[in-house]
């Protein structure tokens, strides 16, 4: 093979890897986002808010603030004979 | 002929075959409306009915009589009837109308509550849950509501019977907060903390737009109870928890944070003069006497942390180390803990002298090897089981077309890489 083909050769070569490279970048961003996914990553929105329907209240306000939760205190172990 | 008497026949007569059933249900369903109107009326026809063959008559007449509130003469005269529909009714018959069932257990609960005796109503409730469960799987609403009379009337270990099922069919998110919350003071009114945490922890990290009162009431109770456990907390959430959880929780539990903190300096005096500074914040919040046992679990901590120094203590340098009154109370202290299984010890009293020991389990007799058996077998269902679901879910056409939305894919073939370069 000439010089001059060889050359040609080589940065076909070398094009071809180049191309290749940022193929796999950008590929494994997408893994990398499919391994870290599983947790809650987004910082700004919570992930299931995009599957939520309608208007998200107030932070202030308490969902269920009408739950029983009037119960005696039975957990004090020093009145256990 | 009366109508009432005509509906009545009808019950009778369309009780036994499935399709005789179905017939019935439609003439129930559009005569609701005109039973409550007749509710004055109703308590004599339920004499004349079957609560195990008729239960789907009966069923919709008892829920139609207890409209509007009722007076505690009302309630004595009801609960017995609704216990005895329960016991007895058809659990094929009350399936067909899930949400009467559900109406009438709940009638029972406010009622046995407004007698002031919950635990009439624990085993019914028992009872209803396993009628209206599909499966062992299923939470129903009256799971939440039978925990609550369990704590009402102090019959913890009853409450605990249902918390050892795996759960993964839930109808509401309220329906799992409360179950949860109600698990976890279950488990803790039984010490078993460790349960506790991971019930409480679910309410915490579930699901939730809007911050809400069950996951607050909860993380008080997650702090405390991981101090009793596990010497430490850690305000760290995890990732999987909701923003609005992240974002709020905190500022709701500052006092029990604090607390945390205080326990972390390893001080007795400062946490007993911090606790004492919030007794009435920690009170009104019904949480004062498992503040109590947080305080208690530190000399517990100090006593564990003396047994990885030294082989042998006498009970007065214990005491003077981890802050006691006296010997005496160290060796009450120590004696618990050894009970409880806390520590390995043995205490000559001859002497006050304590001599610390190894932990004798060696993990190979027959019942740690089943323990052990028994525990992988249900980890590997577990996971079977969340492979089956994630396959679900992958395949559910609301998740793909919402998730769908927010990815974008690249693939080899959308880069544009010219012919010649083709390998």
């Amino acid at each position: 093979m000439s010089l001059k083909c060889e050359a040609t050769f080589v940065a076909i070569l070398r094009e071809k890897a180049r191309k290749m490279m940022r193929a796999m970048e950008l590929f494994s961003g997408e893994m990398d986002e499919q391994v870290s996914s599983m947790a809650m990553d987004v910082d700004d929105v919570d992930p299931l808010e995009i599957f939520a329907e309608g208007v998200i209240a107030a932070d202030n306000k308490l969902a269920d603030a009408d739950f029983f939760n009037s119960f005696q205190d039975d957990f004090d172990d020093s009145d256990i004979n | 002929m009366d109508p009432l008497e005509a509906l009545l026949a009808q019950i009778q007569g369309l009780s036994s075959t499935s399709s005789d059933l179905n017939r019935l249900h439609t003439v129930l369903r559009q005569a609701d409306d005109w039973l409550r109107s007749e509710s004055t009326r109703l308590a004599a026809v339920l004499t004349q009915l079957d609560p195990s063959i008729h239960s789907l008559g009966f069923l919709y007449i008892l829920e139609a009589s207890m409209t509007g509130s009722v007076t505690k003469t009302q309630a004595e005269t009801a609960v017995p009837i609704i216990t005895r529909f329960i016991g007895t009714c058809s659990t094929e018959q009350i399936r067909l109308a899930p949400d009467k069932f559900l109406s009438v257990c709940k009638r029972l609960k406010d009622q046995v509550i407004l007698l002031e005796a919950p635990i009439r109503g624990v085993a019914p409730l028992f009872t209803a849950l396993r009628k209206l469960q599909v499966s062992a799987e299923h939470l129903t609403p009256l799971h939440s509501e039978f925990l609550l009379l369990c704590l009402l009337a102090k019959c913890y270990k009853t409450g605990l019977s249902i918390l050892d099922d795996d759960v993964f069919e839930v109808e509401q998110p309220r329906d799992l907060f409360l179950y949860c919350y109600y698990g976890g003071m279950i488990c803790i009114g039984q010490k078993r903390f460790q349960k506790a945490l991971e019930l409480l922890h679910n309410v915490v990290t579930a699901p939730m737009s809007t911050i809400n009162a069950v996951a607050v009431e909860a993380y008080k109770k997650y702090i405390l109870v991981s101090l009793i456990r596990n010497g430490q907390f850690s305000t760290n959430l995890p990732k999987y928890t909701s923003s609005a959880a992240q974002r709020n929780l905190k500022n709701f539990c500052q006092p029990y944070i604090e607390l945390a903190n205080s326990y972390g300096t390893g001080k007795i005096a400062e946490l007993e003069g911090y606790v004492k500074t919030n007794a009435e914040k920690f009170e009104s919040d019904n949480n004062f006497g498992l503040v109590k046992q947080v305080v208690s679990s530190m000399y517990k901590r100090n006593i564990q942390r003396l047994t990885q120094t030294y082989l042998t203590l006498s009970l007065q340098d214990i005491a003077n180390i981890v802050q006691l009154n006296s010997p005496k109370e160290a060796e009450m202290h120590v004696l618990q803990m050894i009970q409880d299984g806390e520590i390995y010890a043995t205490i000559n009293q001859k002497d006050g002298m304590v001599r610390f020991l190894e932990d004798p389990e060696q993990y190979k007799t027959c019942e740690m090897i089943e323990h052990i058996d028994s525990s992988i077998q249900r980890i590997m269902a577990l996971s079977r089981k969340l492979s089956s679901t994630d396959e679900q879910i992958s395949c559910d056409q609301m998740y793909l077309s919402k998730a769908g939305r927010e990815r974008q894919r690249y693939d080899f073939d959308d880069f544009d890489v010219p012919q010649k370069f083709n390998i």
